[in-house]
């Protein structure tokens, strides 16, 4: 099997981890699809408002509930309002896409960097570090969130600052065990012994041979955080009207499924849509990232 | 000649792989005799253990076999690549059984070690309650478990790896099999403690009369142990026959060349006059066993003030069973464990130096680990691995620079530079290995510290890493600790040998007047139970 390995693999010059992942993603179909189809996602969500006849939050008089139409201009159709809902789909995804990148990549940032810094150096630190998250952890979120509210009153980017504030409590204790495991492997004594810095050990041998149970943890922190900030939204802490995200859409879709279902489909089919190519993507990505798989 | 007990009849088992069928077992054919030791040899990848699996009906998903493992045990003859699961059941662990090789991993961790032999008994016989208790308590006294009533409730992990191996052995008899397959039940245990788990096993076979086939790549144990041998090469069978013919007149290229693989030559001792190069002194190390956050710790002593000198050139060997402090001595010396007592490398303290106070001199003193696996990050190129100590001592070289030194070290270590750019992944163990130490050389170190850098390698492999290292020494003028379990090889490489267990010396002297005459009674036991044939 190592042999057949080498044969096909024929190394282009000058390769890097990053590089040789990039080149195994594009080799994975799904993966490939889903990363295009996310692009066309947040292209769409972000220039599709100027392309729809209709505003924000303009009133079209004509139409409450109406369904989709091509001559009315409102091809997804109208809420209870008579605002256009593929207009408000897209704001909505703005939003959501924008919480999920930013929430995530917040949690991202500390809670690997927080973990593996626990993990590595152990003992007293580590022992210090993780009660902290410990007791963020027993602090309820609604909480923090509403101590946010109001030491800096409402703002979006509260929302993300409030979200990834309590998402990377999971990353960090993830990847503490990740590390903690490795740290003891033969490769970060080997490295000790050249006299690799602390710093450089953490990023170049632990933190890549940790990615994969991150990238998966990454995967199912999106749809939490859309959810959580949907759930927000609905109790007035979140975005507010006219603005809309995914989750307020879809919530309020559920109270029309009888009367208007696209109320309900159309926000939801963006959302699961998205969903399921970050789930196909995250998949790619770990295995595009372990040199094993080919 | 007894009865036939199991015949393999042109066995085949194929591996239907994403990239291709790849054929494990080739056209196998032998016969294990009833009471007979049939031995199964080979190196790893030879489709020895996939061999004995099939028997068990135990193959992978993937596998394919085809061809006749024909059964005389039972009632008629069957085909145990045809009979009926429920059959195949009711042969596993009670008409054959089997012994594996990790006696840590082999048993479940979270079961008395008295339920767990209990299970075998309640499957395949009607003894229930006291009885069958009774027989537990009576196959663990057979199997050689010091007091069997109280350690009849002990969890695995209060056990030894050998009283582990003595339990699976337990279970494994529980029902009077007339086959026992041990896949190299003693690989994972230290010498002493194998040589008590193969007597064990041939005075279990005079008493039950079974067939034991023996799987394993170590020559030594098969000619102690083995009454037939059948030689296995990338899946084929080159050659069989009685153990004493095969050993004396082996026919084919591959078994002489197995036979062959001893270490041998001796190395010349550097004169009293060579410089000193590295001197510890009172190096103590000691680990917390449990650790509290407030109070004070309790502390396992690893090494005990253990003093010692290597001049320029010398190469000293360090033995001992797991356990004995040898690895952690090592890793004190490199200050890769924190110890207390006086390390001079070169005439600098380097035990009083802070890390960045040591980082000048870690491109001096490096280290080959033992498992090619896990001493190599699997998500960095070769060439970054090799590299990695470049850019850390040698910060202003350009890349093409470090590139034409990372193909040096390549090139030394007889690999072809064009592989840099792969995976350690891609390589084997013993390939593995030689990255490893390419990435030691790369640096220009004077002093290298191998810690059982061959253990993990097959025979034929061994010898070439050793030889390599032997070339390395000679070519750079290096020092050399060589740790390692393996007296064979340390005889071959060292010129001078400490003797270490439960973190003391108990003897040092010259290589040469230590295996000849060693003095203390341990070392003498550690030589009788390593050296196997000399006393069979």
């Amino acid at each position: 099997m190592i042999m057949n390995n080498t044969t096909l693999t024929a190394p282009a010059v000058g390769n890097s981890l990053a590089r040789d992942a990039w080149r195994r993603l594009r080799q994975n179909g799904a993966a490939t699809v889903s990363l295009v189809l996310l692009a066309v996602i947040s292209l769409v969500c972000f220039v599709g408002p100027w392309l729809t006849p209709w505003a924000l939050d303009e009133v079209d008089w004509n139409a409450f509930l109406a369904p989709p139409s091509i001559e009315s201009g409102h091809y997804a159709g109208t809420d209870s309002n008579g605002r256009d809902l593929l207009t408000r789909v897209f704001y909505g995804g703005q939003i959501s896409l924008s919480v999920a990148l930013v929430a995530t990549l917040v949690s991202l940032v500390i809670g690997v960097l927080y973990g593996a810094i626990a993990g590595y150096f152990g003992g007293r630190v580590d022992n210090l570090m993780m009660r902290f998250v410990d007791i963020m952890y027993s602090l309820p979120f609604m909480f923090m969130v509403i101590l946010l509210m109001v030491v800096f009153g409402r703002n979006i980017l509260l929302i993300y600052a409030a979200i990834g504030a309590v998402e990377w409590l999971d990353m960090s204790r993830i990847v503490r065990g990740q590390v903690l495991a490795l740290k003891r492997r033969e490769f970060v004594e080997a490295a000790h012994a050249l006299g690799v810095s602390s710093f450089k050990i953490v990023t170049r041998h632990l933190i890549p041979n940790a990615i994969g149970p991150v990238i998966i943890y990454v995967t199912l922190t999106v749809p939490k955080v859309i959810l959580l900030e949907s759930f927000l939204s609905f109790l007035g802490l979140g975005v507010q009207e006219p603005l809309t995200s995914w989750g307020v859409l879809i919530s309020e879709g559920k109270d029309m499924m009888e009367t208007a279902p696209w109320m309900l489909i159309v926000p939801s089919a963006f959302l699961a849509i998205t969903l399921l190519c970050l789930n196909f993507l995250g998949d790619g990505l770990r295995d595009a990232l372990d040199p094993k798989t080919r | 000649m007894s009865q036939p007990l199991l015949e393999f009849d042109r066995l085949r088992v194929d591996f239907d792989l994403p990239d291709g069928t790849v054929t494990a077992v080739n056209d196998v054919s032998f016969t294990i005799y009833q009471g007979e030791t049939l031995a199964l040899v080979g190196e790893s990848g030879s489709g020895k253990s996939i061999t004995s699996t099939a028997a068990m009906g135990l193959l992978p998903e993937l596998a394919r076999a085809s061809g006749c493992i024909r059964w005389h045990g039972g009632a008629g003859d069957e085909d145990l690549l045809s009979v009926s699961r429920q059959r195949l059941r009711a042969i596993r662990g009670n008409e054959i059984s089997m012994i594996f090789q990790e006696p840590m991993t082999s048993l479940n961790p979270m079961h008395r070690i008295g339920r767990q032999i209990r299970e075998v008994l309640h499957k395949h016989t009607a003894l229930r309650g006291r009885s069958s208790h009774q027989r537990v308590l009576e196959l663990l006294a057979q199997v050689g478990i010091p007091e069997p009533e109280r350690r009849i409730d002990s969890y695995p992990h209060e056990l030894s790896g050998g009283q582990r191996q003595r339990v699976m052995i337990a279970m494994a008899l529980a029902c009077e099999p007339k086959l026992l397959i041990a896949d190299e039940p003693t690989t994972a245990l230290d010498v002493t403690v194998q040589a008590q788990i193969l007597a064990l096993l041939k005075d279990l076979q005079a008493r039950y009369g079974m067939a034991i086939l023996f799987i394993t790549h170590d020559l030594g144990v098969v000619r102690h142990l083995a009454d037939s041998v059948c030689v296995m090469q990338q899946g084929k069978i080159v050659e069989a026959g009685k153990t004493d013919t095969l050993f004396q007149s082996p026919q084919h290229s591959y078994t002489q060349m197995l036979i062959a693989a001893n270490p041998s030559g001796r190395k010349e001792a550097v004169p009293n006059s060579a410089p000193v190069l590295l001197k510890a002194q009172n190096i103590h190390v000691r680990f917390p066993i449990k650790k509290r956050l407030f109070g004070p710790n309790r502390y396992f002593e690893a090494v005990k003030n253990i003093d010692l000198t290597l001049r320029r050139g010398q190469t000293l060997g360090i033995v001992g069973e797991s356990g004995s402090g040898k690895t952690t001595l090592g890793r004190a010396l490199l200050r890769l464990v924190k110890s207390s007592g006086d390390i001079c490398f070169d005439d600098i303290d380097v035990a009083r130096l802070d890390r960045a106070g040591m980082r000048p001199l870690r491109s001096r003193m490096q280290v080959v680990f033992q498992d090619p696996f896990g001493s190599l990050s699997p998500r960095m190129t070769v060439g970054d691995v090799i590299g990695e100590g470049l850019r850390v001592h040698q910060p202003l070289l350009r890349r093409a620079e470090r590139d034409t030194l990372v193909i040096q070290a390549l090139e030394e270590v007889a690999l072809d530079p064009a592989h840099r750019h792969r995976y350690p992944h891609e390589f084997s163990g013993g390939q593995r290995q030689r990255i490893a130490i390419a990435r030691a050389l790369v640096v220009k170190p004077e002093f290298l510290l191998l810690d059982e850098p061959t253990s993990a390698l097959d025979r034929s492999v061994q010898m070439t890493v050793i030889q390599l290292l032997r070339d390395l020494q000679q070519r750079h003028g290096l020092t050399y600790l060589f740790i390692s379990h393996d007296l064979a090889v340390v005889r071959a490489l060292a010129d001078e040998v400490i003797v270490m267990r439960q973190g003391e010396i108990v003897e040092q002297r010259d290589t040469a007047s230590l295996f000849n005459a060693p003095r203390q009674t341990y070392t003498r036991e550690l030589m009788r139970a390593a050296f196997l044939e000399s006393t069979a």
